[in-house]
């Protein structure tokens, strides 16, 4: 398991408020939007519309049949002659792929993007047995390098400069500096590129797995998921249960809507199906596949009516670059491999909420999220779920907060009659009186000194409405305790 | 519209913090020739509780807000966000409560925002409003109002109808002001940097005020526009609107 | 295996208990091709659909390849193609190629024709044992491709015999041959002739590729580059 660091989320996210080199990475964020709403545009909104629906359907079956669709997934996978793995957690996962790597004794693992070898730390784990995991996809390749968590679930290394890549490149590689991006990317090329050709094992994830088939399909822009699924003698493939579909026509809903709404493309560069090892006439190609199929808290999710539906996500990331929140405070804050708007729901529903209890708390709720998603998965009814679990839920998923559970009961005491209501507004009335300039207060106690440490507060009204209401109605409004 | 009756729904904050919003609202309805009533038993919709996760105040308060408003034909709030809460909240909220379950569907579909009101269901394209010299006016996209409304075109709608009022578009309008509830004091740095940003929208817009129609945004808005002394003010729609109308501000 | 059944218990477990205790039934329909009688007829009317498209596919194709960074030749002829191969090659001061044995690729007659021009053509097979070695060391990969998507300027090709991957992988240059009566129009289109294709074919593992322009990256800054791992050069010869 990676490190899990969602309890530093608010001194980590004033971290990158503050770094002038991050908030204008994020800034950047902005052209994953404008290249999403032109391609979208491109298609066709009725078009994008019809498939958003479609791919819904197909994730409420494929979900609500999980056990059959996995079944048929590894029964193909194995008629193609490759070899499946059910992993309940991510220490089976991880055992199995270490087993794999001894059996042949592997000596170097290319690896191509994987959230859930990601989930899974695989990385460090075959560290720990003395094999070399070199992370290929460029992105990933950076932060491998710098030891540090992806930043996005597209862009890993988002959040670095091209002076940033050209220092750890110099420190690292001992290259000499470098401030052309294409020349920046071509070391890597260059490094990688001997990786590839020497590599004994190939490590790929699978965007999907189609279960009629036994196909993984991978969807790629550089090439290096070619290179892993393709050059070493081992390719092991690791997914997360949820992203089986059952048929190969479903690709033709899935595909468009997954690099349309990640980075605005019509198809990327390489989409490659993966059935199995290669065939007997192919002079090239993996002699073994093996497929892991991870569940790590996914049943969880499953099992809660209110939280199966993030499981039909796509990992397209169209969140992350809507959200206000992450555009400000970037991935790292998030603590744990899924950052953004779903990781604020997969985070806690999968480590609990005691440890990650800032996640769903530290949105507005604006619902940006919920509108790009390509399956329209309702993340802030997700949070409101989860925020409820902290608060009111179960020993061991509930972590309240005392003080605001007394003001929440006083709120409640306060808002039960008008008459109790006016009241709370004299009282104020008066509370308010020294600390008042020109109806407005710009110092308050905790709580609301957060507020006031960049803003006004308004003071309430003497005469709140309820008390003006009686000199405003009209004879015709007045209700019957009035008299007519 | 004459004789046709609308219940208000003022809304907790504006009762105690902005009850001249309240009265706009009412001046604006009544120039329209509705006649407005005021069940003087509400107090709040639950809002506060249901984001703050705390479920079963939300649903008791909810439970005394249908009751509260078991008799009106249609009720109006000058908040998205307020009425979002009875409309896309209230079925999940009081699904323990099945005997209530028509009440709520009834409910959630009489009870409006107000531009969404006067545009949408009463046809309204110009209140007749002529202000009393020429504003450049910003409008904010509050988020509730917009993704769980639809609510965009009607307040703009309302706003350009306005003689002397200039509506100009900003960079962005549809992006979140930060306040998000008690995530403005929960998160205040983070809700801060995202206002900052709006707020540069607002400067660069040019506009004289900048308006909205959930008064909790712009007293998160206003309350960083006014520490920082900028020229734009902040202005509900319903004030904005009711400042034209023949008596200005007062009732 | 154990782990498979433990994992599928707790999945129906999950299920049980996420549907609010109502029987998990099994879906309607089983979406195994084998199943599906009716694939053949399927493709062969879509067959017939494109084939009275084609020209206005061919446009479209040739439109959305440009846009995604294709070069592009059409050509009426093998003659042509194999001409206009040997251009590309000897515009690129090519001294190794590389090719599959892809029948649009081997009716060319390429090798002869580059050879004339000084540039070393290989079939690469097991006849070498450093097959990874001479990929990465020519300068050109030529494939034949199966089919052509219109929409998305997809050449797509199914890994059959020889080093079909490496070929079109390895080298910084990859053309990509292929004929004009494969064009189809969506992605739709080519997975109906796959399961065609599955239903009749003996081995039920197989390798796909769809290529859809060069390698590219935008992983620093956003800034594009490309040809990143894979070839940054790709060209496309469509044969009429």
């Amino acid at each position: 398991m990676p490190s899990i660091r969602t309890k530093e989320f608010t001194p980590r996210a004033s971290e990158a408020i503050n770094n002038p080199t991050i908030q204008k990475s994020l800034d950047r964020l902005a052209n994953f939007r404008q290249g999403r709403t032109d391609s979208i545009e491109e298609f066709g909104q009725e078009r994008w519309d019809e498939h958003t629906k479609r791919a819904k359907e197909i994730k409420q079956e494929t979900l609500g049949h999980l056990d059959h669709y996995l079944d048929m997934l590894s029964t193909n996978v194995e008629r193609a002659g490759g070899k499946v793995f059910f992993a309940h957690d991510t220490q089976e996962a991880n055992e199995y792929v270490a087993g794999v790597a001894r059996a042949n004794s592997v000596k170097t693992v290319i690896k191509s993007k994987s959230m859930v070898s990601e989930e899974m730390g695989v990385a460090d784990y075959l560290e720990g047995m003395d094999i070399e995991p070199v992370e290929t996809d460029l992105g990933e390749y950076i932060i491998q390098l710098a030891k540090e968590a992806p930043y996005h679930i597209i862009a890993p290394a988002l959040h670095k400069s091209k002076e940033e890549v050209s220092e750890l490149f110099q420190r690292v590689l001992g290259t000499p500096a470098e401030s052309d991006i294409t020349a920046l990317a071509g070391i890597a090329r260059k490094v990688l590129r001997e990786k590839f050709l020497q590599a004994d094992m190939g490590m790929t994830g699978a965007n999907f797995g189609v279960a009629e088939a036994g196909t993984i399909v991978m969807v790629t822009n550089e090439g290096n998921g070619r290179m892993s699924s393709s050059l070493p003698r081992v390719h092991v493939a690791t997914m997360g249960m949820e992203r089986v579909i059952p048929r190969l026509s479903d690709l033709a809903t899935f595909l468009p809507l997954l690099t349309r709404s990640a980075t605005g493309q019509r198809i990327t560069s390489y989409v490659a199906f993966a059935t199995g090892p290669k065939r007997r006439n192919e002079e090239d190609g993996p002699e073994e596949f093996h497929l892991v199929i991870l569940d790590n808290g996914r049943s969880k999710m499953l099992a809660d009516p209110q939280l199966r539906e993030a499981l039909y996500c796509i990992r397209c990331g169209a969140c992350l670059n809507a959200c206000p929140v992450y555009s400000k405070v970037g991935g790292h804050a998030y603590g744990w491999v899924y950052p953004g708007p779903i990781g604020a729901v997969v985070t806690p529903s999968i480590l609990g909420i005691p440890i990650a209890k800032d996640l769903p708390f530290a949105s507005t709720l604006c619902g940006a999220c919920k509108e790009v998603c390509p399956l329209d998965i309702d993340i802030p009814r997700m949070l409101l779920k989860l925020r409820s679990d902290a608060t009111e839920g179960p020993a061991g998923t509930r972590k309240p907060d005392r003080i605001e559970s007394m003001m929440m009961r006083g709120w409640r005491m306060i808002v039960s009659s008008p008459r109790m209501f006016g009241l709370a507004g004299k009282v104020a009335s008066i509370l308010q009186w020294p600390l008042s300039r020109n109806k407005f207060m710009r110092r308050l106690p905790p709580p609301l000194s957060g507020w006031t440490k960049s803003r006004d507060f308004p003071t309430v009204s003497a005469k709140p409405f309820h008390a003006r209401w009686s000199a405003m109605a009209l004879p015709s409004e007045k209700g019957d305790k009035d008299g007519k | 519209m004459p004789g046709k009756k609308v219940s208000l729904f003022v809304t907790c904050l504006v009762d105690q913090f902005y009850p001249e919003i309240g009265e706009a609202t009412v001046k604006l309805l009544r120039h329209l020739e509705f006649e407005v009533d005021f069940p003087g038993e509400q107090t709040c919709c639950g809002q506060v509780a249901l984001n703050g996760g705390y479920h079963s105040h939300a649903v008791a308060v909810a439970r005394r807000f249908v009751e509260v408003f078991r008799d009106s034909e249609v009720i109006v709030a000058p908040s998205g966000s307020c009425v979002t809460t009875v409309f896309t909240h209230y079925p999940e909220l009081l699904r323990e409560s099945p005997e209530l379950k028509d009440e709520v569907e009834s409910l959630r579909n009489r009870t409006f925002e107000l531009s969404q009101y006067l545009v949408d269901v009463m046809g309204v394209e110009n209140i007749g409003s002529t202000l009393p010299q020429p504003t450049r006016v910003a409008y904010h996209d509050c988020c509730h109002a917009l993704r769980d409304l639809g609510v965009a075109r009607q307040p703009r709608q309302l706003l350009q109808a306005v003689d002397g009022l200039e509506l100009v578009e900003m960079t962005d309008s549809t992006n979140c002001c930060g306040f998000g509830g008690t995530f403005s004091v929960k998160y205040p740095e983070i809700s801060m940097a995202i206002l900052n940003e709006k707020l540069g929208h607002v400067e660069s817009s040019g506009a004289d005020v900048l308006t909205a129609v959930d008064a909790s945004c712009l007293m998160h808005m206003g309350g960083a526009m006014r520490r920082q002394s900028m020229k734009a003010r902040p202005m509900h729609i319903a004030e904005l609107l009711a400042s034209g109308l023949p008596g200005g501000m007062n009732a | 295996m154990a782990s498979k059944e433990a994992f599928l218990a707790t999945v129906r477990a999950a299920l049980a208990k996420g549907n609010d205790g109502a029987e998990v039934t099994p879906p309607d329909a089983s979406p195994n091709p084998a199943d599906d009688q009716d694939i053949a007829q399927k493709a062969e009317a879509l067959r017939e659909s494109l084939a009275q498209r084609r020209d206005a596919l061919l446009e479209q194709l040739h439109r959305s390849a440009l846009l995604q960074e294709w070069k592009v030749v059409f050509v009426s002829s093998d003659a042509e193609a194999r001409e206009a191969i040997v251009d590309i090659a000897n515009g690129l001061a090519a001294n190794t190629v590389v090719r599959t044995s892809h029948p649009v690729v081997e009716r060319l007659g390429l090798d002869e024709a580059l050879e004339t021009k000084s540039i070393h053509s290989v079939l690469l097979g097991s006849q070498s044992n450093d097959m990874q070695g001479i990929a990465a060391g020519a300068d050109i990969g030529i494939t034949g491709m199966d089919y052509l998507i219109a929409e998305t300027a997809s050449a797509s090709l199914v890994a059959r015999e020889g080093a079909a991957r490496m070929t079109s992988l390895l080298p910084p240059v990859h053309i990509a041959v292929a004929q004009a009566d494969q064009v189809v129009e969506t992605i739709e289109d080519l997975l109906i002739f796959r399961e065609a294709e599955l239903a009749e074919e003996s081995d039920s593992n197989w390798y796909m590729n769809l290529i859809s322009g060069p390698s590219k990256t935008a992983d620093i800054e956003q800034t594009i580059v490309i040809g990143v791992h894979g070839p940054g050069e790709v060209h496309l010869v469509v044969i009429r």
